[in-house]
């Protein structure tokens, strides 16, 4: 037999000796082809005998080479830096846990940003081949924006048999009631999909089966797909689901499958229905929007796709110029957002706002850390000094500190990495809650795949932003010395140049938290002062509901560009009147209302004029007021009198007639409380001003939007006729009494006995009506008030530090001056004349980013005016402030002042 | 310096006492690849060389083994191979493991068999 024959190929002996070093790896290598040739020679097949050799060679390199690293004075030197890293942080407790307070927060802060941004801009879909989805979309020219396909396009694609694109299927999300026969009901989001489009995302049914062509017929049973949620809850799990009738809307649905857990392609559905399809019904103008989604056909990039469609779309352009000069389809990836931003731009905004914004939190938090470590770095000198008298190196001295801020920082990292994680996830839940609430018409703006785990741009940016940070932190207290000066350079802490970085840190510390905590304070007075909206009258006895037509989302894209809600139907129109009649039939309902916004609503603020003038305006635009649109019974329903005039009369409505009724405060603000019966007002719009209508009444005062921030109209409403064909969506609001809680959980199924297609949404007793704002604005000043604590903490911390270093370290010099008759206080001023320096730098600064911030607020729409309440607080605050930051210094004040010169001279002697 | 001594030696692991067992089993034939063919058999542990060097170095380094120079022979890249033998104090160690073992194991093995078999 032949040797070389029989012996693993060359290429692969020749990386087993690149691999294997060390005093025995000739006996390993030796070994290795023994056993292989032996193999060969045993008649084993030289192939086989090849994959062992190669799978000892590995196991053989990874063992050595760990032996040898284990044996190097660096790996042991290592664990020692590492061991006594772990032993610091248990020895200093109260500097651990703020450090790593902070810097787990700076983590949490800068990854979540970064992690959301990651989500929105480069959505990874955890789909079998996830990122090989795609979205074809309409690119717009001449409006310079992206529109979504319609009907007439995606049949035109498909038929076309584009060959960069595989499963090229449609959808659109719909808004669908599904109603038990217990009348339990939920609208849900659907999507009314193709059986392509069901199949493209992978996933098999839990239970059943998923869409089909055969279900795209026409004349084909209804049928409807559940997501794993809406079984759990609303079937309870039924293990017998399938082949149960549900109604979907007016649609009497088989169910035919469940989606398993966490599915919710194509962004966050419950429910799916096939699309059904009428191509030819349609003309090529009036053919309905759609979404179209597809996966990059094997072997062909995205870049390929992309051409294959601008050349259809220049095709198409030539032989249709009028109708499609300016469109030309665009494929993107699922998921990303739908503007028109160059991918190239999208990875800048991730480098400079996401991970620069990470980059900056993780510096302010690092800068305080860094002050922490180097004044407890100071007050170890006695050990450092015996370390390096005994031979450590400055090298072996800075790399020891590196290794216990890596520890700290490694620690903390994990921690708000970790926090990050259940942020996200909260965020992705909480925010799809208040978007429900919300009750929006258009698709959720994030898909199934937000939370869950996160990206490695997220965790790589924390590793690499810490490591960086804990070098800094060991190398920046020891730069511009040489040798051991590192030591003399640790006695100069607190005195001449060197504490002037630290300084700036402190400043920027306390100026954070003067800045910050006002914010705070702001919010979470306007998640109180929403919730306690004075409604002006008993609104915890009506039942408000939000009643929209059933039917399809605008997805994404459309929305973007949407001003409008829509217009009410024949059908809708006569469904709300048979509701609102069959509500008047119920004994428990003393009246029924209907308005466009309700009091605890957000009302829009017109610019208006008035003929014959009347208080000066606060703006060269002239006045604001509230606006909201009230049908004929509102006042009389909510027992609001009429101060002067009279309310609406049912003919009010009309077309030709162009009355309004004002309250109080629109009196008092916009006409200077002259006399408003008979006076014109006109709203002015971006269009001009619009027609004089004349004020007929004076409604009692009730609350209209909460009042969370100062409105530049103030409380000033004025109140339009309700215009039943021209106000879409409708809320009706119901009188029921003290039972209208329990009224409210009927309300969805009396209003699905008269049209089982119509939405309910947002269904609560009135005085209900302000809290998902005030959710919203209570979870803003939480973060906000977390924010500024841990600022202060921090700001705390790095004055107490330096303090606590400065007595230690001039203990011997007060005790000198003591002795020699220098008065207690007066030594310890100079000694602490630094940090009331610190404290007044801070609290300026902020007290002038607050200005600022107040100074924008004033300015811009929403308009902020402090009143001499705010200025009072603030100024207040202001002057608490100092106090609060110098607290930090009371425990080293009292030990300067105990200072004892006999004691302080032995101590240094 | 005795406790020192005893220190150095130390206990010995799982693996470094089935590659004793296999050089004493294969007496002067305890090569690498002996020691390999050993532990398949005894065993059916398929171990890389580099495992076992490592643990004989150790070995050696701590007094338990010696090795020596055999004849040169085909197929090893021409390089002889390095053939071990215990020494007293590897013996020693060994017997102290393999005893400790036993006394661990004492009057538990009718009970260790019953829950093997359920």
């Amino acid at each position: 037999m032949n040797v070389h024959k029989s012996r693993p190929p060359t290429w692969l002996r020749r990386l087993a000796w690149l691999l294997i070093r060390g005093p025995d790896a000739l006996e390993i290598l030796a070994d290795l082809e023994q056993l292989a040739l032996r193999e060969v020679v045993q008649g084993g097949s030289r192939w086989r005998a090849s994959v062992r050799y190669f799978r000892n060679t590995l196991a053989s390199a990874l063992v050595v080479g760990w032996a040898r690293l284990s044996e190097t004075r660096w790996f042991q030197t290592s664990t020692v830096d590492w061991k006594l890293a772990g032993r610091v942080l248990l020895r200093y407790p109260g500097l651990t846990v703020v450090a790593g307070t902070a810097i787990a927060f700076a983590v949490l802060v800068g990854a979540t940003n970064l992690e959301v941004f990651m989500d929105t801009a480069f959505p990874r879909i955890p789909l079998d081949e996830g990122h090989r989805l795609v979205e074809v979309r309409i690119q717009d020219r001449g409006q310079a924006r992206v529109v979504p396909p319609t009907v007439h396009d995606f049949v035109a694609w498909r038929d076309a048999d584009v060959g960069s694109l595989q499963d090229l299927g449609a959808y659109r999300s719909t808004r669908r009631n599904l109603i038990l026969e217990d009348g339990r009901s939920r609208a849900l989001l659907g999507a009314a999909m193709t059986a392509v489009a069901f199949r493209t995302a992978r996933v098999p049914p839990l239970m059943g089966r998923g869409l089909d062509e055969a279900d795209e017929r026409l004349q084909a049973a209804p049928v409807v797909v559940l997501g794993y949620d809406v079984w759990r809850s609303f079937f309870e799990s039924d293990p017998d689901v399938v082949g149960r009738t549900v109604r979907i809307g007016t649609d009497i649905s088989t169910v035919i499958g469940v989606m398993p857990e966490g599915f919710g392609w194509p962004r966050a559905h419950d429910l799916w229905v096939p699309l059904r399809l009428d191509p030819l019904g349609v003309d090529a103008a009036a053919s309905p929007p759609v979404s179209v989604v597809a996966r990059l056909a094997p072997g062909v990039s995205l870049r390929q796709a992309r051409a294959e469609f601008t050349a259809m779309g220049q095709r198409a352009s030539t032989l249709l110029p009028e109708s499609r000069e300016f469109r030309s389809p665009e494929v993107a990836r699922f998921g990303e957002i739908p503007v028109p931003i160059p991918r190239l731009q999208l990875v800048g905004a991730m480098v400079f706002g996401g991970v620069g914004t990470f980059a900056v939190v993780m510096l302010v938090a690092w800068g305080n850390v860094t002050l922490l470590l180097f004044a407890r770095t100071a007050a170890r000198r006695r050990e450092l000094v015996v370390r390096s008298a005994l031979g450590a190196s400055r090298e072996r001295i800075v790399g020891q500190l590196f290794t216990e801020a890596l520890v700290l920082g490694g620690g903390a990292t994990a921690v708000g990495l970790w926090a990050t994680r259940t942020a996200t996830n909260w965020y992705a839940r909480v925010g799809s809650e208040i978007m429900e609430d919300m009750a929006g018409v258009h698709e959720p703006y994030w898909g199934f795949w937000f939370g869950g785990g996160l990206s490695w741009v997220t965790i790589g940016s924390a590793v690499l932003l810490t490591v960086i940070a804990a070098s800094l932190a060991a190398v920046l207290p020891s730069m511009g010395t040489a040798g051991r000066d590192i030591l003399s350079r640790l006695q100069k802490v607190h005195g001449g140049d060197s504490s002037s970085g630290w300084t700036a840190v402190i400043v920027l510390q306390i100026a954070i938290t003067v800045a910050v905590a006002p914010l705070a304070v702001a919010a979470g007075i306007g998640a109180v002062r929403t919730a306690d909206l004075d409604y002006g009258f008993r609104a915890s006895e009506y039942v408000t509901a939000e009643l929209a037509m059933d039917g399809e989302f605008y997805s994404l894209v459309e929305d973007l560009h949407r001003e409008s809600r829509g217009t009410p139907g024949e059908d809708y129109l006569r469904a709300v009147d048979e509701i609102e009649r069959r509500l008047m039939e119920d004994p428990r309902v003393r009246s029924v209302t209907r308005a466009w916004k309700i009091p605890g609503d957000v009302h829009p603020q017109w610019w208006l004029e008035v003929d014959g003038g009347g208080a000066p305006p606060p703006s060269p635009r002239g006045h604001r007021a509230q606006v909201t649109a009230v049908d004929a019974s509102f006042f009389r329903s909510l027992d609001v009198g009429m101060v002067e005039g009279r309310g609406f009369a049912v003919t009010d409505a009309d077309a030709s007639e162009n009355v309004v009724v004002v309250n109080p405060e629109f009196v008092r603000r916009v006409l200077g409380d002259r006399n408003p019966i008979g006076r014109r007002i006109a709203f002015v719009g971006a269009d001009g001003r619009g027609p004089w209508r004349e004020i007929v009444g004076v409604a009692e005062q009730i609350g209209m939007t909460p009042p969370t921030l100062e409105l530049p109209g103030g409380e000033a409403g004025i109140y339009l006729p309700f215009r039943r064909a021209e106000t879409y969506p409708v809320q009706i609001v119901v009188r029921v009494g003290p039972e209208a809680d329990r009224f409210a959980s009927r309300l969805p199924a009396l209003v699905h006995e008269v049209d089982p297609g119509l939405q309910v949404n947002r269904v609560q007793t009135l005085d209900e009506s302000t809290a998902t704002n005030a959710r919203v604005f209570g979870l803003t000043g939480r973060f906000l008030g977390v924010f500024a604590a841990v600022a202060l903490l921090l700001a705390l911390a790095g004055l107490f530090s330096v303090m606590s270093l400065a007595v230690t370290r001039r203990t011997r010099e007060i005790g000198v001056r003591v002795a020699l008759g220098a008065g207690r206080w007066r030594v310890t001023r100079t000694v602490f004349r630094r940090a009331v320096e610190q404290v007044a730098m801070g609290v300026g600064l902020g007290a002038l980013l607050v200005g600022v911030l107040v100074g924008v607020l004033f300015n811009s729409d929403v308009q902020v005016r402090p009143d001499a309440g705010h200025a009072l607080g603030l100024a207040i605050y202001l002057l608490l402030m100092p106090g609060v930051c110098l607290l930090a210094c009371i425990v080293p004040l009292r030990r300067a002042l105990r200072v004892e010169p006999t004691e302080a001279l032995r101590e240094d002697g | 310096m005795a406790r020192m001594e005893e220190g150095r030696v130390g206990r010995l692991g799982e693996f470094e006492q089935a590659v004793l067992f296999s050089v004493l089993r294969l007496g002067e034939e305890a090569s690498g690849v002996g020691i390999h063919d050993v532990l398949h058999e005894q065993t059916g542990r398929r171990v890389s060389p580099g495992s076992i060097y490592t643990t004989l170095g150790r070995l050696e380094k701590r007094g338990l083994v010696r090795s020596r120079e055999g004849a040169p022979i085909r197929g090893r890249m021409g390089r002889p191979p390095k053939y071990y033998e215990l020494r007293p104090s590897g013996a020693t160690a060994l017997m102290e493991a393999y005893e400790e073992t036993q006394r661990l194991a004492d009057g538990l093995l009718d009970t260790l068999a019953g829950l093997a078999d359920g």
